[in-house]
């Protein structure tokens, strides 16, 4: 019987962080396979995320400032609009320039988050993080209680896959595509491109600091070395890419793939004895990283591609007389 | 036995959807010959073709004795053809002579010293320009700076993509000239241009190509007088 | 007196070797970008690379860390080039920005095999107390930060004799003009490619050995680092090596000046804030002058 409470416990809490990666693999769907935008700052924005709703619901304490007691219905929306307004002040500034700048900008700006939240005791406990985290419906017993924090999190991830879904069939999600894929013609259209790509840019990133939100809620702890940061942005990358960029039932798919691999391969390395216990997590991120490369070279669709019925509505530059230096020569 | 001949081209820039539907043309050593033709007729896609830029669906390429169909642009440079494209066709952050030198990259060292020598002795005012940044010269000197670094190899063959397009008719007229002088050394040289008239005028034969395809091909003095050619684009 | 020799020592030299370390790496990352059109987000990771080559070196034939630069070089550039073959080579004809994935799936990778095979502590290449040298009898000066400046003077003096007066200089500046028309002057460009790796994993490798001697060798090292090797290379501008070298040492100092006590007795910046120092510049410089000080490549 015992064993059986153990495997729903771990079936449970697998199929919650699936649908909290979910959400952020929507939120990077948006930004990258939608809009174009590269973010390589995921977990700056979870952080922000994390942080805020951690810092609105939790009673007054000496430790860190706060004392709003706030509830999550609350808290969670303003989590979602701190990561958002970080995520607008940074495309403000970034999002006319190639690619490659936002790439280090967002870079950037996810190392300062880091800074601020370790080293600022005052507001966020510093090193020790904070603690005493509420989680909805810990009150319940046994096996109810992470049952229905599932139950909350699924929903909030369909929920996010819908809104991401009428995005992207609406006429806006129509628009950011056509700027994706063909910029000069978006423009001569009379679009306004750097507003769309700043909606992209921002609502993307609201949907991570949801997804931070929940995770703090869900250890009941945040601190700013609680997660490797590179590993949270790059996890959310491999889910994208393995998934099928640009298509939000891949994202989630991809979500489900990418993470139960992470996790079962960690049940398997606990099983391992001694040295290689330790050195196990990183032949596992090797080979994630692995995975990541074979799919970028020989699967670049992923698996579930996106649907192109909507995409290239705007006409394309004409190739024939002057064609884009690319066509006639890739340079290698 | 011609030093090119294109052979029933069919040709793209993909794998699919060809710009040239069988374009045949040849350039026997020593003559200078045009392509002209409406816009969208192919003549630069021709040229291209033949130098290893193209997807070749069908037909063949002939560099004298050899078939070249497919070979890369660089195989085909050391074989003694040069090509100067109509635009980017200069490195605009390196210096004249390093423009120059590079035409060389694969000659030994004592041919780059000759060649430039060569160069300055026909295009005079890059001598005084040698060490500054192409960049920052006018559009008959980057003219100037193209065709030499592609001189510099001393080609048996020169590819001109619209080497008068943006000039003033001065200038024009002195690119013409120098063609000309070019051929004298013993280049051959094969251009494509949108000033039809005097791009024929000076050569031994013209091509003229719509949609993709030959329309007519003559020697140069002909075409111009011809009055359907001279009726479709020469203007009347 | 005492506040000018505290400064120098603490404050200014620091700084000049920072910024010499961030210079090497910006050089790599610009002269790759200017032939390969990416930013290559493995670059600090590469440097990480080098630092254990050359930890590896150190261990095995007890070398002074100079002497272990050119085998740190030799087997960095060899990684590159391998790491070009099997992942980068069969990514050059999709967009650039595919290059730029794979290539943070790339630093990943190289840190999970560094940790894999050295773990996660720390490692030094020296122990102990480090001699110094005297200058004009009150400088202090510890003698690896004057040989890290002098390596670092030397080899940037040795890239702009390569880039300016040799054919494969010449070459690789036109590359990364235009490829396209390298190509039709009979430039081969793969050949260009795989020396702009060698150049720049070379680099690298020295970088990482000297950051990790003036410190300590870890498996974060690098990618900590490419955060200002970026600022350094946009404050440059990017694909403008001479750029990246006044660009490294401009970040390397403004880091180390910035938590000197300018005005009165506290720090202007608390030191913890170093890295934004570099983050801030760049986020300027992407505001005001998006083509860094000397003119880059951005669209």
């Amino acid at each position: 019987m015992e064993i059986f409470v153990g495997y729903g416990n771990y079936t449970i809490a697998l199929a919650t962080m699936i649908g909290i990666y979910s959400i952020m693999a929507l939120g990077l769907n948006i930004q990258w396979g939608l809009t174009g935008l590269f973010n390589l700052g995921i977990a700056g924005f979870f952080a922000v995320g994390a942080y805020a709703s951690a810092i609105l619901t939790t009673s007054e304490t000496p430790k860190h400032i706060g004392g709003f007691d706030l509830p999550v219905v609350l808290a969670w929306p303003l989590a979602m609009i701190a990561a958002a307004f970080i995520a607008w002040a940074v495309a403000r500034i970034c999002i006319r320039l190639r690619a490659d700048y936002l790439a280090i900008a967002t870079i950037g700006i996810g190392e300062i988050l880091r800074l601020i939240f370790k080293n600022e005791q005052w507001a966020t406990g510093g090193t020790r993080g904070i603690s005493n985290i509420s989680r909805p419906f810990e009150q319940l017993p046994g096996i109810w209680a992470p049952l229905a924090f599932l139950g909350v999190v699924l929903i909030l991830a369909m929920v996010a896959y819908w809104l991401a879904e009428r995005g992207r069939t609406s006429p806006w999600g129509r628009v950011v595509q056509a700027i994706r894929d063909n910029e000069p013609a978006a423009r001569a259209a009379g679009k306004n491109v750097e507003t769309f790509r700043i909606q992209g840019f921002v609502i993307g990133s609201a949907f991570m600091g949801l997804a931070g939100a929940l995770t703090a809620h869900y250890f009941k702890f945040v601190g700013p070395e609680a997660t490797d940061p590179l590993q949270v942005t790059f996890l959310v990358w491999v889910m994208l890419i393995v998934g099928g960029n640009g298509s939000n039932r891949g994202a989630m798919l991809g979500a489900a793939v990418i993470w139960t691999m992470w996790s079962a391969s960690e049940l398997f390395s606990s099983r391992l004895s001694g040295d290689w216990a330790h050195r196990a997590p990183f032949v596992r991120l090797f080979l994630v990283g692995l995975i990541l490369q074979i799919m970028l070279q020989y699967f670049p669709d992923g698996l579930m591609p996106r649907q192109r019925q909507i995409t290239a509505r705007l006409p394309r530059k004409p190739t024939i007389d002057q064609p884009q230096s690319s066509h006639i020569l890739p340079p290698f | 036995m011609s030093l090119l001949s294109l052979e029933g081209i069919v040709a793209g820039y993909g794998p699919d959807v060809p710009i040239l539907h069988g374009v045949n043309l040849h350039l026997d050593a020593g003559e200078i010959v045009a392509i002209v033709g409406p816009n969208g007729a192919g003549k630069s896609t021709a040229m291209k073709a033949a130098f290893g830029l193209l997807n070749i669906h069908e037909g063949r390429i002939r560099m004298g004795d050899e078939d070249v169909t497919g070979k890369s642009p660089e195989s085909i440079v050391r074989k003694g053809v040069s090509f100067v494209p109509q635009t980017e066709n200069i490195f605009p952050s390196l210096t004249v002579q390093e423009n120059l030198e590079l035409g060389g990259y694969f000659s030994p060292r004592s041919h780059v010293r000759a060649g430039l020598e060569r160069i300055y002795t026909l295009f005079p005012p890059l001598r005084d320009k040698r060490y500054q940044k192409s960049g920052c010269l006018s559009g008959g000197q980057r003219q100037m700076v193209a065709m030499g670094r592609a001189l510099m190899p001393d080609p048996t063959l020169m590819l001109l993509d619209e080497p008068t397009a943006g000039l003033s008719p001065k200038y024009a007229e002195e690119i013409f000239s120098l063609v000309l002088g070019i051929n004298a050394n013993g280049t051959s040289v094969l251009m494509v241009e949108q000033n039809a008239r005097q791009a024929l005028m000076i050569s031994n034969r013209g091509y003229v190509l719509v949609d993709g395809r030959n329309r007519h091909e003559g020697p140069g003095n002909d075409l111009v007088r011809d009055r359907e050619v001279a009726e479709m684009f020469l203007g009347g | 007196m005492d506040q000018l020799l505290v400064f120098i020592n603490a404050y200014l030299v620091p700084g000049i070797v920072s910024g010499s370390i961030y210079a090497l790496g910006a050089i790599g990352l610009t002269l790759l970008f200017g032939v390969l059109r990416f930013t290559h987000f493995a670059h600090g990771d590469v440097m990480t690379a080098g630092a254990y080559f050359a930890l590896t070196a150190i261990g095995l034939f007890g070398l002074h860390p100079v002497l272990a630069l050119p085998i740190a070089m030799v087997c960095t550039s060899a990684l590159c080039l391998c790491i070009n073959h099997f992942f980068y080579r069969p990514l050059m004809r999709r967009p650039s920005l595919v290059l730029t994935i794979s290539s943070f799936g790339i630093a990943l990778m190289i840190r999970a095999s560094i940790q894999l095979l050295y773990g996660v502590e720390s490692h030094y290449y020296v122990r102990g107390i480090q001699r110094s040298t005297d200058f004009l009898g009150t400088f202090r000066i510890v003698d690896r930060h004057i040989w890290i400046v002098c390596c670092a003077i030397v080899l940037m003096v040795a890239l702009h004799l390569l880039l300016t007066y040799t054919r494969l200089g010449k070459a690789m500046r036109a590359v990364s003009d235009s490829p396209e028309l390298a190509r039709l002057t009979g430039i081969s460009t793969l050949a260009i490619v795989k020396a702009t790796w060698v150049i720049g994993g070379s680099l690298a490798a020295v970088a990482g050995v000297f950051l990790g001697w003036d410190g300590f060798i870890q498996a974060n090292m690098g990618w900590d680092l490419l955060l200002p090797m970026s600022a350094a290379a946009i404050l440059g501008g990017l694909g403008r090596p001479y750029g990246a070298m006044v660009g490294g040492l401009v970040i390397g100092l403004a880091e180390e000046l910035s938590s000197y006590p300018w005005f009165g007795g506290d720090a202007l910046l608390s030191p913890g804030y170093k890295t934004g120092v570099a983050f801030t510049i760049m986020v300027a410089m992407l505001i005001w002058r998006p083509n860094g000080l000397f003119g880059g490549r951005v669209q």
